[in-house]
C-alpha cells in the first residue's frame, strides 16, 4: 500500500503539514508532449492534511503556474463567507515517497498561511490517515 | 454569487481583458443553468462536459467527463458539473482560506 510517514517538531502547534507537488494531468501531459510543447515542471508546496476541508485547494495562482484551464466551478463555504465560487483543476498531487495521485482540487486565496495547500476529505475518502500526537508524526496510507 | 470575491485572476495574454477564472466560464455556466430542468430529467447524479454553448455529453464520472473534455478540446477552460437537484458547497470550517 503506497504510504507516507512525516514527523514534525511539533505536530500540536504546526500540524500535519507535508511537503508535496502539484503537475499537470496526465492528460494534459499527454497533450502538451503531442504537440511538442514542453510541460511545467511540478510547483512545490507545504500543504496541510485537513480533515476540516471538504475538498483539497492550492493557493491561488498556482494552476496559471502549469499553464492550467478550469474544469469546473464548485461553490465554498468558510467561516467568513458562504457560497463563494471557486475554479476547479484537474491536477496530480505528488506525495513523499512517489506517492501519487490525480484528482479535481479548487483554487483559492491561501494569504497570509504558513501553507500553500490543504489536503482535504476528498484525498482523503481514498486514504488511511494515522495521526500520533506523542510522537509528532502521521502517516496516509492510499 | 460572490464571483469577485473568488478573486483569481486570469490572463488571457496581450490581446485580452483580465477576469476572474470564474467568470472564463460564464457561457458555460449559462448553458447548464438554462439546460438544468431537462438534465434533471435526462441524466440525473451525471456528469455533463459543456463547452461554450456546447452540451458534449453526460457521463458516469467527473474523471470520465474531465478525459473527454481534453480530448475532445485540449487545454482549455471547459465545465464539467454533476446534474444534481440541490448543489451543496464545499465547507471548510478552518479559517485557513483567505475568503
Amino acid at each position: 500500500m503506497p504510504s507516507f510517514t512525516v514527523a514534525v517538531p511539533n505536530l500540536q502547534s504546526i500540524g500535519p503539514i507535508v511537503e508535496i507537488r502539484i503537475a499537470v494531468p496526465q492528460a494534459v501531459e499527454a497533450i502538451l508532449v503531442s504537440s511538442g510543447q514542453p510541460v511545467p515542471s511540478p510547483v512545490p508546496m507545504a500543504a496541510m492534511i485537513d480533515t476540516g476541508a471538504s475538498g483539497t485547494v492550492i493557493q491561488a495562482g498556482v494552476a496559471a503556474r502549469l499553464g492550467l484551464h478550469p474544469v469546473g466551478v464548485v461553490a465554498i463555504n468558510t467561516p467568513s463567507s458562504t457560497g463563494v465560487l471557486c475554479p476547479q483543476y484537474a491536477v496530480r498531487l505528488i506525495f513523499p515517497n512517489n506517492v501519487v495521485g490525480e484528482a479535481v482540487i479548487i483554487e483559492a486565496p491561501l494569504a497570509g498561511q504558513h501553507i500553500q495547500g490543504l489536503v482535504g476529505r476528498d484525498v482523503l475518502s481514498q486514504a488511511v490517515l494515522v495521526y500520533i500526537g506523542y510522537t509528532n508524526q502521521f502517516t496516509v496510507s492510499f | 454569487m460572490c464571483l469577485a470575491r473568488a478573486g483569481v485572476a486570469y490572463d488571457e495574454g496581450p490581446t485580452g481583458r483580465d477576469r476572474t477564472v470564474v467568470e472564463t466560464l460564464t457561457n458555460e455556466l449559462q448553458t447548464f443553468e438554462s439546460r438544468r430542468d431537462e438534465l434533471l430529467g435526462t441524466s440525473l447524479g451525471k456528469w455533463v462536459l459543456i463547452r461554450d454553448e456546447e452540451l458534449v455529453g453526460a457521463f458516469e464520472s467527473q474523471a470520465d467527463a474531465i478525459k473527454i473534455g481534453y480530448q475532445r478540446f485540449g487545454n482549455v477552460p471547459f465545465l464539467v458539473k454533476q446534474v444534481v437537484p440541490v448543489e451543496v458547497p464545499q465547507d471548510y470550517v478552518s479559517n485557513h482560506l483567505g475568503i
